[in-house]
């Protein structure tokens, strides 16, 4: 694994990210007035030197150790842990089931995505039988129908797709 | 002031109250005692529902939720040794071994006791403390709120379990996201990047849903499983000689309580610190510390009153200057601010009657769910037996179509999802949550008054040490960032004597 500072280069990934959302927040900050700025450019300077300091605190030097006893002696190192397959994968099928049924909500409504998604979810992720996961489904998409459409009498998104049926 | 105590009680014994109070206390012995969810997810999930309900009906509802929580979580403490909550881990270290030696109930009947007790005892100690933080907040302007709001997140980021820098980090990133929307200041729409939905901001409840709720559920679909593997080891016997080793150890309860309603006053600390404080204190204070550990009852009692304390004292910081005490709190404020109860000051002069009977429905809640528990304890923990692959499907569902329901926005759902794979990201690489959360909720705040007070001082900053009270709040917030470095210095001061003996023994 590649290192930089005695630190895999992965485990500079988070702060490094967040550096430069930092930095384009900044930047788009100074577009604007000055009273408008002032508030988020001091905040994005201040992220900026921290983040810095948490970048540091991630090397083995003798600074990046002493900074990490002073103010960060708690942070669990997540060595290793980022590059297992099979925890990688797991992470990434968690949120694209997340992903998959917001964008279902997004587009087929929420009467439909909802049954859809937990009869999908206890199928393949679950490897129920087809009665069970048909039954919590229609058991799923009925109890958000009465909860939010009945009881809280609110109109539950019909969905991108199906907006005009 | 016995006239607003009284009406407080006659809100809440309202048959819709009591209704929705024992509904919120059902809710809250199940998420309690679900491992991962605990209160601040069932707040979460709830404050969409919570929409369309009278305020103080809500506050029935979340009363009785929060009160409930800690009595969930100590059951599957005790009988999984999967604590409900972080704070009941400290219970998990004599109440399991007392389990495994099958006085289960025996510990159970303890905590339940422990818990209506030090609840009791934090009430009192909010009664008392609460006409007084009415006149304390009255001495707050806007230089004030805002030193105060940058105070919050440094003392929850100071107190993010040595994770200081990181949680100044997830504060500072809170914040820029508060940042987000129309500016109420110059009028100005700033960091949409041209999404019309933004121009309100990121809104408070879909992401708070998203960073407790979806991201505890992402965290359980990863690890897979059931939460609990084994139901051979429920064994429910002597639970009223539990009841009763509460009474005979009062000395314990006390320093529990008073240990709770401390720590829980100060915003950020939270009941995990309360818990285990007050653990070590009585473990220090015993005649035989050794037995600790071994399944000692006072190693129950004591974490379980000091839980249940903090959540009541938790309240003033959270009330009276909108700081919350931590997650559940943070939620919490959410709801309060969904219903149109803007905490702070003007809360405490404005909305005493309200205040009050939250307070008694929190009292009412841990007390309720006491007895409540002691009769479901076999049912609750069976509830930590359901696959991940089922409840994790259910509680995103209903996550999602909650966040949507708040005010029928679309965007919400997208807010949620986003805010769920931030959650797990924080989650994964180990920056605090908590920060973000009290950003969300202060940075308007801290934004508005800085400009007030640039206003009020012709943009000069020496009205921050011109006021006492900000001067005082300004030395709090330096000596906060300052404390690593100190507590460095007074560890080597204390080694320094020891090395030096060393060679002489």
């Amino acid at each position: 694994m590649r290192r930089a500072f005695g630190t895999p280069i992965v485990d500079y990934l988070p702060a490094l990210v967040l550096w430069l959302l930092t930095a384009a927040y900044l930047i788009t900050a100074y577009g604007y007035d000055a009273e408008s700025r002032v508030m988020p450019a001091l905040v994005a300077w201040a992220m900026l030197l921290l983040l810095l300091l948490d970048l540091i605190s991630r090397t083995q030097t003798r600074f990046g150790q002493a900074l990490t006893r002073w103010l960060n002696p708690g942070a669990a190192q997540v060595k290793g842990a980022s590059t297992d397959p099979n925890m990688t994968r797991k992470q990434f099928a968690a949120v694209l089931w997340l992903a998959g049924f917001a964008t279902a909500l997004l587009l087929i409504g929420v009467l439909y995505a909802v049954p859809v998604y937990v009869f999908a979810s206890l199928r393949l992720r679950g490897r129920r039988s087809y009665l069970v996961c048909l039954t919590a489904g229609a058991g799923m998409a009925l109890l958000v129908w009465l909860l939010f459409a009945m009881l809280l009498q609110l109109n539950l998104y019909p969905g991108l797709l199906l907006q005009g049926v | 002031m016995l006239h607003v105590w009284l009406s407080g009680i006659e809100s809440l014994l309202q048959l819709r109250e009591l209704m929705f109070l024992a509904l919120g206390m059902a809710i809250g012995l199940v998420f309690g005692a679900i491992p991962g969810l605990g209160g601040s997810t069932a707040l979460a999930l709830l404050m969409p529902l919570t929409y369309g309900l009278e305020p103080f009906t809500a506050l029935a509802l979340s009363g009785g939720v929060m009160g409930a929580v800690p009595m969930g979580g100590s059951i599957t403490a005790i009988l999984l040794n999967a604590p409900g909550t972080a704070p009941n881990a400290a219970t998990c270290i004599d109440g399991y071994p007392l389990a495994q030696q099958g006085k289960a109930g025996l510990a159970i009947g303890a905590a339940a006791s422990a818990n209506s007790l030090g609840g009791i005892i934090g009430t009192i100690s909010v009664l008392a403390v609460l006409p007084i933080a009415k006149e304390l907040v009255l001495l707050f302007g806007p230089p004030e709120f805002f030193l105060l709001a940058i105070l919050g997140l440094v003392v929850v980021a100071t107190t993010s379990r040595g994770k200081m820098l990181r949680g100044l980090i997830t504060g500072g990133f809170g914040l820029m996201i508060a940042f987000i929307g129309y500016n109420n200041v110059s009028g100005d729409v700033r960091f949409t990047y041209g999404v019309e939905y933004l121009w309100d901001g990121v809104r408070l409840v879909p992401a708070l849903i998203g960073l407790f709720a979806v991201a505890e559920m992402i965290n359980l679909m990863v690890k897979g499983g059931t939460v609990a593997r084994d139901a051979g080891t429920v064994k429910i016997t002597r639970m009223m000689s539990g009841v009763m080793e509460t009474f005979r150890h009062p000395a314990t309860v006390l320093r529990g309580s008073i240990v709770g309603t401390v720590v829980g006053a100060i915003p950020g600390v939270g009941g995990v610190v309360a818990s285990f404080l007050s653990y070590s204190l009585t473990v220090q204070a015993s005649k035989d510390p050794d037995s600790f550990g071994k399944g000692n009852i006072e190693g129950v009692i004591a974490p379980e009153a000091a839980i249940n304390a903090k959540d009541g004292s938790a309240l003033i910081p959270t009330l009276a200057f909108g700081i919350p005490g931590g997650a559940e709190m943070a939620v919490f404020l959410g709801i309060l601010v969904l219903h149109g109860l803007q905490p702070g000051p003007l809360m405490l002069i404005q909305n005493q009657t309200e205040i009050y009977g939250l307070v008694w429905a929190l009292t009412a809640s841990c007390i309720l769910a006491s007895c409540v528990g002691l009769l479901l304890v076999r049912p609750l923990a069976m509830v930590t037996l359901v696959d991940s692959e089922i409840l994790a499907p259910v509680v995103i569902c209903i996550a999602l179509v909650g966040s949507f329901a708040i005010d029928g926005q679309i965007g919400n759902v997208v807010i949620t999802a986003v805010f769920g794979i931030l959650g797990y990201l924080m989650l994964r690489f180990d920056y605090p949550r908590l920060t973000v959360v009290v950003a969300l909720v202060l940075g308007g705040t801290a934004e508005r008054s800085f400009h007030q007070t640039m206003m009020m001082n012709n943009g000069g900053w020496s009205i921050f040490v011109d006021r006492w009270v900000s001067a005082l709040l300004l030395a709090a917030i330096v000596i906060l960032l300052g404390s690593p470095a100190l507590r460095m210095l007074v560890h080597r001061l204390r080694a320094r004597p020891i090395a030096a003996e060393k060679p002489q023994t």
